[in-house]
Order: structure tokens, then C-alpha cells, then sequence
């Protein structure tokens, strides 16, 4: 098992360097470079800073050099911000990031999870209909719609909830909501469809010959293989809730790092938005690897290490 | 502009000159059922009503899209304006309009690139086996674990806002799944009688794939390219909502709803019928795209 | 008081094209200690009849009526929910036909054996242990207390069917259900297996409903059997009986389609001509007359009953009754 795992992480290593590679490459053959915005800077003094942060070199060897510095765990000076670290900005807004996913994640588990387990036991009953009713619109009201609506209806309507910040739990209740919906939806599609795989199966038959409860079958026979296909979608739903937090993030004025990493962009600030790719991309990677791993603990079939 | 439920009746039909092409029966069949589909259908008609709405709609109306009506103002719904006004006092309607003329043209033409890069790999890929296949399968393997949204981002932001760099961008982005789906279904047909028959005949490697391999994945093709649809709909709507998609005065949905979703307090029409017009076109497709698997074939599962 | 008292079974599924009456009037009765084998093709409803009598049939579609159905004394057709759940696994308990698939794949060996003598007996961990690991030893497994923690996929078919024996016997019960026990594995094997089931339930008294389309298997392991078809039981006897005087013309074709070891190697095979009735349109009179070839005109619309022909003989067939 351990020696699966490191692996695995030894496999992330190149994925990770063409990952940076080509985000680094993409962001350098694009005109205008991060001094280019402001006029006021003149020639000199841009050659300066450019010779400061070593822009004036190859390609190759920037990257080289951008590689050794993030071996050291420095990712760097912001360009657009002087004085500030790209470390300090991600140390910021990794954390927040991280707590809106987690939160979305635990939402889009338990309400898809019940609403999926529902379906399956009622099937083609009005338990069943409603849920998968419901998980239709959930797939199909894009998250930066159903923000600005929760916000008209909880915030501006009837003042419950607050529609910006990051400071309490109930800061988190309608990012949460928004951005676990989606997911909360396949999850409960994906749930009733592998629960309706399994119950046909005839371990169950089995299982019920043996005098179990209905309860024990579901929870102790089913549950498990019918959970397989939510562990397979869950790491395209981690991309999915990262790319999500950039829109929720910006709808509720959450302090995270889709904005930066945005902006970043935009603004040509080359260390910040690489930074953002390294440490997205790379919880990313880890967060499959994870998924892959509990995929293998819970299906004995499938051999890890 | 052609429209996916206008091409159903077409498409469904086997393409003329493939004798080995899944039999008539097949699509007869599929499209029996998929009429049966209370909710398919449903789901068909209404997509064709909201295209009708948004192709023929702008040339009814008396506003345009760009031109405010200063008199009027930013107000909500009247007869005048049916839908209300923007902040700049243009009419909402012809908006919606006009921006669901983008929007569905960029999920169509998107797809058209997912599939054209996606059947093509997966083809190749699964017809020739062996190294071919082994080198094309880990590049999806590999690009499939890249945060893709940051590379679209990124090249949006560095290359401009164009409709063409917004297509390849998402195009570029799908074709992964569908290349996985061809593959499997080529490499199941690959050393069917028909094939091994086309290949004594003399046929080149290329005519046996895009004649004879293709036109057999027609199925699950079809019915992945009608999820590829809103799938691309949806991010395009997402980028715009970013700032980073089509520039104003042009409109997508996904531009107005980030334009609504900034007034929402003093203009919440403006954040509703773009949001409706989305979320109700999505669900159609999603609806449609279920049917057709059913109908197509009950098993297929791309979950 | 016979263990198993069954009388006019019926099972009806409702399918989109109309009922289908797969059980149609089911009547046996089975003592302690013995071994009942209901014969048939596929769809002659024997395994709906087992499913139905453990109560495992999915309802709706399925609807058991008749009776009385008694077991132990207690009406299966009516005991609420809760006592048949007492029964099974515990009093009558089932072998499955594939035991590829009748295991869960997920649950070690021995979570599938304990959890039984947790919930009907409330014995858990090391007891239940030890009395798991006793079992799989009985059914002839070399190691049992590896086994016990190993998941099904690391047996072979014909260890697994001995895994769902020992299951099926922990607790001892009075019946035991075995499901085409044996289809899909070695002949060796089935031997093997057979051997171990006759073995082990005559250890505990248990009788046996042994369901099976292989009237070889029959032969050496029942001490009655009743043919099924069309679902419906055609003839009744003891197996000794059935094979030397077979009186229904069913019974005689099966028979007759029996490669024996005895005979002249230029002698084809009998085999009975037509299929079976579409369940969904029975004909009228008795189901089998469209293949039979002695079937009288009586017989194109009266259904014959179960008659007693001989002693410790019953057929259901007008011309077996005149014979």
C-alpha cells in the first residue's frame, strides 16, 4: 500500500513538470509582460526590473530557474505586487479555498448520497421521481446563476443568511450550497444508478436468504459497491469544485484564490498565476491519488500495490 | 444555424452507402422509443421553440440589442419591453435573443471541434492498437488530470477574448471523453467480419476507419456529443461570467446573467430571464441527452 | 406433522404483457431428514416455487397465494414480515446456484458467515469466530482461519459453493433450500459438493429441497422427486420408482433423454419435440399435450390432477390414470 502510494507520487512528478511547463510557455509567447501595463515606468527602469527578476534570459533557463526556487518551496516575488509574496498570497487564500471545497464536498455527499439512496429504495415511486427530478435542475442551474439567486432570495429578500465574506459558519452556508449543487445532483444520479446495479446482484439475494434486516442488506451488502461509481466521479468533481470556487469565490466576495489566480492572468503577474497552477494543480493530482486509494479499500478486487 | 433537435430526424437516420452500418432496424427502433419519451420530446420541442425564439426573434422585434432606449430607461418587464431593459436601458429581450444566438452557436461549433479532435484520436487510436494506442491513451490519461480550466483561462487571458480562441479553448477541453467512448467501441469492432472484409479488399487503413469504423459508433457518438452540448454551453457561460468570454455590446447568456447577477438588487429581471432561458435550454439538452441514450441503448452509461 | 406442508401453491408475476402464472398450483409435502428434488426445465417454476417459499420474491411483480403453506407449524404465506425473517438463514436457509456471484465481494469470508449468528443467534466476535472457522473446517476447508479473513474472489467455484454451504448450515436449520447447486462447476467437483451437502444436512437431520434440471444429479442424492412443468408438479414418487416405472409421459421423456452408460452407442438420444408452453398463454387442458405423443382428446380441455397411480405414486395425466 505505501509503496503504491509513493508510486503513484513519483508518477506525478513529470505530469506535474508538463503541467508547469506548459502553463509557463503558454503565459511567456503571449505579447506584454507584467511592467508593460503601466506607462509611467520608463525603458530603463523596466530593463532594471526585468534584469531584477531575471526576465532578460532565456526561456529554458528562467524555467530552470523558477523550478530550482519552487524545489526550495519559494514560489517567488509577485510582479504586481512589490514587496509581496507569491507564498503570502497563496498562504492566504489556499486555506479558504480549501474550506469552501470541503464544505461544498460535505453538502454534495450527504444531500446526493440520501437523495440517491431514496431513489434507489423507492424506485420509479414518488420518492425516486422527485429526487431525480430535483437532480436534473440541480445539473442544469449553473452555479453562477443559483448564486446570485440564493443571494436575491436568502440575502437581499429576506435578510437570513450574509452574502459576502468569510467569517462564520453561516458565511459558508450559500457559497457552500452553490458550489456543492451541482455535484450534490450527479452524486444522487450516480448513487441510485449504482445501488440499482447492485440490489439486481445476487449477493443480495443471498443477503436477504440469510435473514438480514432491509437495513443491514442496504447499509452493509449494498451501500458499499453501489458507492463505487460516486469514488470514481469524485476526483473529476475536485477539479470541478476548484474550477467552481473561482465563480463562487468572486459572487460572494470570498477571499480564496480564484481571483488572484484570474487576475494574475490578466495582469501578465507570471509568478502569482503559476503558483496558483502549481499548488491547484498539484492538490488536484494528490486528491485522485486519494480517490484511487480509497477506490482500492473498498472494492477488495482491485489490487493496490 | 442548425439546431440539435432540427438534426435529430437526419442524423438518426443510417448514412446512405454503409451496408455494415448499424442495421435500419436499430434506428427505427431508437427513434421509437425516444418518441415514446414523454420527456424527451418535451424536452426537443421546447429547445426547437427557444431556437426559433432566438434565431427568428431579433428580426420581429423593434429594438436592437445595442441601442438603448433612453426615454425608457433601466425598468422591469412592460409591454413595451416584454422582458424589461438592461441598466442601459436596452431591451432585454432582444438581448436574451441575441445572446442565445451565441451561446448556442458556440456549444454547437465547440462540439463540432470535441468531436472532430475526439472521434479522430479515438479512431486511430483504437483501429491501430498496440503503441499507437498505448502512446495516445497515456496522453489522455496524462491530459486528463491537468486542471484544463486553468490552460482556457489562461489562454483567454493572454490571447484576448475571441470567439474562435473560446472554441478551441473549450472544444480542446472535451474531447477527451469522447475519444475514450470511440475507442472502446472501435477496438470492440475492429476484427468484426466486415472489417476484416474491407481490409482483404484492399481498403486503406483511413478509408476503413472513417468509412466503415466511424459511421458504427454512431450511437454512443451522437448521444455523447448532445451531453457535449450543454457541457460547453455551460463553460462557455462560465468563462463569460469570468470576464474572460465574448466582449459587450455582443451578449451570451452566460455575459448576461454576469450582468444581471451585478444589478440584481435594483434589476432582478435582468439576473431572471437570461438565467431561465439558460437553465431551461441546459435541462432540455441534459433531458434530450438521456433520452437518446435510453433510446438508443439502455445499458450505455457515461457516468 | 410433516416439516414442510405445501398445498396449492400459486405464483403470479404481472409483466407488461399480461400475467404470468410461473407457480400454478403447487402440492408437496416434505419430512424431516429427507431429500425432495423438484425436476424441470428452465421456467417450469421450480426455483420461483424455493424463492417464493423463503419469501424472497420481489412483490410486486410476484404475488404468492394459496395455501396452506405450512413449515414448522407456522403459515409462511401468512407470518408477518418479521417472523419469516426469523426463519430464514436460521430454521430454512438456501443455497444459491452460482456460487460466483452469490457471494458478496465486498465482505470477507467470515463477516458472511458471522453475521448470521449475529442476528439470529446474537453471538459476536470471538465465539462467532470460532464457530465460523469450525464451520468452514466441516465443509472441508484446509485453512480456515485464513479463509476467514480472505474475500470470495481468492476461492475457486467449488470452494465458494462449499463457503455458501457452511453459510447455509451454521445454524443448523431443519431445511434447506439448494438452488441448482451445482450447475457451472467442475464434474468433479459437483460430486464433491453433493456428497458434502447430503453429508452434512443428514448430520443435522435437515431435509432438502434439492432444485435441479439433472436428473443425474437426482439419481444419487434424493429419496423422492417431483417433476415440474409448466409449473406445475406432473409427477410425484420416490426416486426409486420414478426411474424404474416412470408413468408420465414427461417423466418418460427426460428419462429417455438420459445418455446411460448401458446402452448400444447406436441408439440416439431421445429428445421430447416442441418447447414449453409460453407461460403468458397456458393452453387450455394439460400444458403438455401439444408435446405428448399419447395424449388423448380428453386431455386438449381437462387439466388432469395430481392422482395417486400406484402406491407412493402420483401422476398428473389422464392416460398414466387409465394405464
Amino acid at each position: 500500500m505505501i509503496r503504491f502510494i509513493l508510486r503513484r507520487l513519483m508518477g506525478l512528478v513529470p505530469v506535474m513538470l508538463i503541467i508547469l511547463a506548459v502553463a509557463f510557455t503558454l503565459m511567456r509567447v503571449a505579447p506584454g509582460g507584467p511592467f508593460d501595463q503601466d506607462k509611467a515606468v520608463d525603458p530603463q527602469v523596466k530593463a532594471q526590473l526585468m534584469a531584477r527578476y531575471q526576465l532578460d534570459k532565456p526561456l529554458p533557463v528562467q524555467f530552470l530557474a523558477v523550478l530550482g526556487s519552487y524545489l526550495r518551496g519559494d514560489l517567488g516575488p509577485s510582479y504586481r505586487y512589490p514587496g509581496r509574496s507569491v507564498n503570502e498570497f497563496i498562504a492566504a487564500g489556499f486555506p479558504v479555498s480549501v474550506q469552501l471545497g470541503l464544505v461544498a464536498l460535505v453538502f454534495s455527499l450527504l444531500v446526493g448520497l440520501a437523495a440517491g439512496i431514496a431513489g434507489a429504495v423507492w424506485q420509479n415511486r414518488w420518492p425516486d421521481h422527485t429526487a431525480m427530478a430535483m437532480a436534473l435542475i440541480g445539473i442544469s442551474v449553473p452555479n453562477f446563476i443559483l448564486g446570485p439567486l440564493l443571494i436575491l432570495i436568502f440575502s437581499v429578500t429576506f435578510a437570513l443568511l450574509p452574502a459576502a465574506r468569510w467569517d462564520s459558519w453561516q458565511h459558508m452556508l450559500l457559497p457552500g450550497v452553490t458550489l456543492g449543487l451541482v455535484y450534490a445532483a450527479y452524486i444522487a444520479r450516480l448513487t441510485r444508478g449504482g445501488l440499482l446495479e447492485v440490489i439486481r446482484q445476487d449477493f443480495v439475494r443471498t443477503a436477504r436468504a440469510k435473514g438480514l434486516s432491509e437495513r443491514l442488506v442496504l447499509f452493509r451488502h449494498t451501500l458499499r459497491g453501489g458507492v463505487l461509481p460516486v469514488v470514481t466521479f469524485l476526483g473529476p468533481a475536485m477539479a470541478g469544485l476548484f474550477t467552481g470556487s473561482l465563480v463562487v469565490e468572486r459572487i460572494f466576495n470570498i477571499p480564496g484564490m480564484g481571483p488572484y489566480f484570474v487576475d494574475a492572468a490578466l495582469n501578465r503577474d507570471y509568478t502569482l498565476a503559476l503558483g496558483v497552477v502549481l499548488v491547484d494543480a498539484g492538490f488536484l493530482l494528490i486528491a485522485n491519488l486519494v480517490v484511487d486509494v480509497v477506490y482500492g479499500l473498498l472494492d477488495p478486487r482491485v489490487k493496490v500495490g | 444555424m442548425n439546431a440539435p433537435a432540427e438534426q435529430l430526424a437526419p442524423v438518426l437516420e443510417p448514412a446512405p452507402g454503409e451496408p455494415e452500418a448499424a442495421g435500419q432496424s436499430l434506428w427505427q427502433d431508437a427513434w421509437r422509443r425516444l418518441r415514446k419519451n414523454r420527456a424527451a420530446v418535451a424536452a426537443g420541442l421546447t429547445l426547437l421553440a427557444i431556437i426559433l425564439f432566438c434565431v427568428v426573434g431579433p428580426w420581429l422585434s423593434p429594438w436592437r440589442f445595442d441601442v438603448p432606449d433612453l426615454e425608457y430607461g433601466p425598468q422591469g418587464p412592460s409591454l413595451r419591453h416584454w422582458f424589461g431593459t438592461d441598466a442601459l436601458g436596452r431591451d432585454l429581450m432582444v438581448r436574451c435573443m441575441m445572446g442565445g444566438r451565441l451561446s448556442l452557436l458556440i456549444g454547437l461549433a465547440a462540439t463540432v471541434v470535441s468531436l472532430s479532435i475526439g472521434v479522430t484520436v479515438g479512431a486511430v487510436s483504437g483501429y491501430f492498437g498496440g503503441r499507437v494506442d498505448a502512446l495516445l491513451m497515456r496522453l489522455v490519461d496524462v491530459l486528463y488530470t491537468m486542471p484544463f480550466i486553468f490552460f482556457a483561462i489562461l489562454l483567454l487571458a493572454i490571447f484576448g477574448r475571441s470567439l474562435v480562441v473560446v472554441f478551441v479553448a473549450l472544444g480542446a477541453v472535451t474531447w477527451l471523453t469522447m475519444a475514450r467512448i470511440v475507442r472502446g467501441q472501435v477496438l470492440s469492432l475492429r476484427n468484426a467480419e466486415f472489417v476484416q472484409a474491407a481490409r482483404t479488399m484492399g481498403v486503406s487503413h483511413l478509408g476503413i476507419i472513417f468509412r466503415h469504423l466511424i459511421p458504427n459508433t454512431l450511437g454512443p457518438t451522437i448521444v455523447y456529443a448532445t451531453l457535449t452540448v450543454p457541457a460547453v454551453m455551460l463553460q462557455e457561460a462560465f468563462l463569460s461570467f469570468l470576464g474572460l468570454g465574448i466582449a459587450a455590446p455582443d451578449a451570451s447568456w452566460g455575459l448576461l446573467v454576469s450582468d444581471g447577477a451585478a444589478n440584481m438588487t435594483f434589476l432582478p429581471h435582468e439576473l431572471i430571464f437570461p438565467a431561465l432561458l439558460l437553465s431551461i435550454t441546459l435541462l432540455c439538452l441534459n433531458f434530450l441527452g438521456d433520452g437518446l441514450r435510453d433510446a438508443l441503448d439502455p445499458r450505455m452509461r457515461f457516468d | 406433522m410433516p416439516l414442510l406442508e405445501i398445498h396449492d401453491l400459486h405464483v403470479t408475476f404481472r409483466t407488461p404483457e399480461g400475467p404470468v402464472h410461473a407457480v400454478d398450483g403447487v402440492d408437496f409435502t416434505l419430512e424431516r431428514g429427507r431429500t425432495l428434488a423438484l425436476v424441470g426445465e428452465s421456467g417450469s417454476g421450480k426455483s420461483v416455487s424455493s424463492l417464493a417459499l423463503m419469501g424472497l420474491l420481489p412483490s410486486p411483480p410476484a404475488i404468492v397465494r394459496g395455501g396452506p403453506c405450512l413449515f414448522e407449524g407456522i403459515s409462511l404465506l401468512e407470518a408477518p414480515e418479521a417472523e419469516r425473517r426469523r426463519l430464514r438463514g436460521n430454521r430454512m436457509a438456501m443455497i444459491f446456484q452460482d456460487p460466483m456471484t452469490a457471494l458478496n465481494p465486498f465482505l470477507t469470508i467470515g463477516r458472511q458467515l458471522t453475521e448470521v449468528l449475529e442476528v439470529h443467534r446474537g453471538v459476536e466476535g470471538r465465539p462467532a469466530r470460532a464457530r465460523a472457522e469450525q464451520m468452514l473446517h466441516d465443509v472441508g476447508l484446509a485453512d480456515p482461519s485464513r479463509a476467514f479473513d480472505q474475500y470470495p474472489h481468492e476461492f475457486s467455484g467449488g470452494m465458494r459453493q462449499r463457503v455458501m454451504i457452511a453459510m447455509a448450515l451454521l445454524l443448523e436449520p431443519s431445511l434447506v433450500i439448494a438452488d441448482e447447486p451445482t450447475t457451472g462447476l467442475d464434474v468433479t467437483v459437483q460430486a464433491q459438493i453433493l456428497a458434502l451437502l447430503k453429508e452434512r444436512a443428514q448430520k443435522n437431520e435437515a431435509a432438502v429441497l434439492l432444485i435441479t434440471h439433472d436428473l443425474g444429479v437426482v439419481a444419487g442424492t434424493a429419496d423422492e422427486v417431483a417433476v415440474m412443468y409448466a409449473g406445475r408438479i406432473v409427477e410425484h414418487a420416490d426416486v426409486d420408482t420414478l426411474f424404474r416405472a416412470p408413468r408420465h409421459p414427461y417423466t418418460r421423456g427426460l428419462l429417455q433423454s438420459l445418455p446411460r452408460l448401458d446402452s448400444t452407442p447406436k441408439v440416439e438420444l431421445s429428445v421430447i419435440p416442441g418447447h414449453p408452453p409460453d407461460p403468458v398463454r397456458l393452453p387450455a387442458g394439460c400444458p403438455f399435450r401439444p408435446r405428448c405423443r399419447v395424449a388423448v382428446e380428453r386431455c386438449a380441455h381437462e387439466r388432469p390432477a395430481l392422482q395417486e397411480v400406484a402406491p407412493g405414486q402420483r401422476t398428473a395425466c389422464f392416460v398414466a390414470e387409465g394405464a
